[in-house]
């Protein structure tokens, strides 16, 4: 479990970008990291590794404060940052030097891994295109099996069968002790993976829910005609129709989770939406 | 305990992070050895061809081309380990070189341990082996080539041939080396601070120091108290060198533990 206690984090001194941010996380999920551009993402991403240090507050990882860089967080951290370089080397070699260094590593999985994405554990890593590294890597990141995987834009740079297998790689290497954080702007390639949404604005977390507690709360819906608003607490036009969130009855019939209207509605009323999914329903004819 | 798993200092982590370090960066590290060498190989060369000539009417002459050596190859050295240590930090100048080091599984200690290995010993052993395998191909053509020469190693020049009393002993072996762990010690410290362009940068702050240094020696501090440097016997100028060698190496471990903690403290902003 990682555990983010009142951290308050700022580039300059002042202009605080967290302001005594709270965070629970929990094994088991895929959490999505959603956020406007400039929210923070990458920044509480970099906060979690002990890449930054915070002005005030601590991070929590195996019973330890990450910001340390202990070997015994580190080993258990995996981290595939937006941009990364890997050596001139082959897979395999890359494989012998790095592998021994997380010891839940498996070279089946690494091969398994990188046969999915026509990919050679004897190629030169040099010699791949940046989509192709980015594959090698994130292959490489999920045999090491670590407990804590963290992705930074992982689609930005795959073509669209590669988003397709994305899904498919991560939903397969998913276990019960695992923590995998992936964090995007683009909703759309990830929306059927997750089932945890973190959505940060504005120095906040608006949400920090399941997809199924989202789920229960509230129903996405499109549609081409104005429907009854009495329910509705969010709608925006879409190419497809109106989209539409509605605070959900028990009698309701659950939809699917629509998450760039729900992204849009945390950036529109994030009150709002604190107060819905934190079963305080606030009255939606405000 | 698991020894990945062990948040205390471990020598067997350590070479381990190395031979990591040395298979990801090989080719780069050979490139700048080699470029390295072959500078060193390029002043030999224009040593040996403007220093010897054919004169078979004469023999037993002076190699003068040695002692010239021995102060190219001081400069050389210098110049070159501040480069070597001047990279120390290098790959902390930008965002994927500091994640790639942050997230290496290792204590901080390990790390920069890895690095003063390969930037510092390692060029240390380069500088020493290059000179000398350098200083016998010339010893080897010169034997050949130029008989009428009483040929000699600058080794052979440093340790033998240059007077013999105790303050040249000190300066030759106590504050020469003394000087070469400061610079590069202090390159290190520049390489922690700024990692890009370190070298240019150092180089500019000791000219600095350098000028600031001599304004003051010469110039001011005679106005209040003169220190009579004529007047001190050899025991006394043998202190002053002693001395002058422990303050070098103990602002040159200073220096190393300041670089460290800044390379511990660095994050990724």
């Amino acid at each position: 479990m990682i555990k983010v206690k009142n951290i308050t984090f700022s580039y300059n001194g002042f202009m605080p970008i967290f302001r005594n941010l709270n965070l629970d996380i929990q094994e088991g999920g895929i959490y999505g990291l959603l956020g406007q551009n400039g929210a923070g993402k990458s920044t509480l991403l970099h906060l979690m590794c002990g890449m930054l240090t915070p002005d005030d507050g601590e991070i929590i990882f195996n019973d330890k404060n990450v910001r340390l860089r202990l070997p015994s967080t580190l080993c258990d951290t995996f981290i595939v940052p937006e941009e990364f370089d890997l050596p001139a080397i082959t897979m395999a070699e890359y494989c012998k030097i790095n592998a021994p260094f997380y010891p839940k590593f498996s070279v089946d999985d690494l091969k398994a891994n990188l046969a999915m994405f026509d990919l050679d554990y004897e190629g030169n890593l040099a010699a791949l295109s940046m989509g192709q590294k980015k594959k090698a890597f994130m292959c490489f990141a999920l045999a090491c099996n670590t407990k804590l995987l963290i992705m930074d834009e992982p689609t930005n740079g795959l073509d669209i069968p590669s988003k397709v297998q994305f899904r498919r790689f991560i939903a397969s290497h998913m276990t019960d002790d695992r923590i995998i954080i992936i964090s995007t702007h683009q909703v759309h390639d990830i929306e059927l993976l997750l089932d945890h949404i973190i959505v940060i604005n504005g120095n906040d977390v608006v949400i920090n829910s399941t997809i199924n507690s989202i789920c229960s709360k509230l129903n996405f819906y499109t549609s081409l005609e104005p429907i009854d608003e009495t329910k509705v607490v969010f709608s925006s036009k879409t190419l497809g129709g109106i989209a539409y969130i509605s605070l959900r009855n028990d009698s309701d019939e659950e939809s699917e989770l629509n998450l760039e209207s729900l992204f849009q509605f945390c950036l529109t009323q994030p009150e709002m939406v604190k107060a819905i999914l934190s079963d305080n329903k606030p009255n939606n004819e405000q | 305990m698991d020894i990945i798993r062990n948040d205390n200092f471990s020598f067997l982590r350590m070479f381990m992070l190395l031979k990591r370090e040395w298979t990801a960066n090989r080719s780069k590290l050979l490139m700048q050895g080699g470029i390295l060498v072959g500078i060193l190989a390029m002043i030999y060369f224009f040593v040996i061809q403007s220093s010897y000539e054919d004169d078979y009417g004469v023999s037993n002459l002076d190699d003068d081309a040695a002692y010239i050596l021995v102060f190219v190859m001081a400069f050389c050295a210098n110049v070159a380990a501040e480069i070597s240590a001047s990279l120390i930090c290098n790959n902390l100048a930008s965002k994927s070189g500091k994640i790639n080091s942050f997230m290496s599984v290792g204590t901080p200690l390990e790390k920069y341990a890895v690095r003063f290995i390969i930037y510092i010993l390692g060029a240390v052993i380069l500088l020493f082996l290059a000179i000398f395998i350098l200083d016998f191909i010339r010893i080897c053509y010169v034997s050949i080539a130029y008989p009428n020469y009483d040929v000699k190693s600058i080794y052979t020049v440093i340790c033998m041939e240059f007077p013999h009393d105790a303050s040249y002993s000190i300066a030759m072996f106590l504050l020469a080396p003394s000087a070469f762990i400061f610079n590069q010690a202090f390159f290190t410290l520049m390489s922690s601070i700024t990692p890009t362009y370190t070298f240019i940068k150092g180089f500019a702050v000791s000219l600095a120091i350098g000028v600031v240094a001599n304004l003051f020696f010469i110039v001011v501090l005679p106005l209040f108290y003169w220190i009579p440097l004529t007047k001190l016997t050899d025991t006394g100028f043998c202190a002053l060198l002693i001395f002058a060698s422990v303050m070098l190496l103990i602002t040159a471990a200073v220096f190393h533990i300041i670089a460290y903690y800044k390379f511990k403290e660095t994050d990724l902003r």
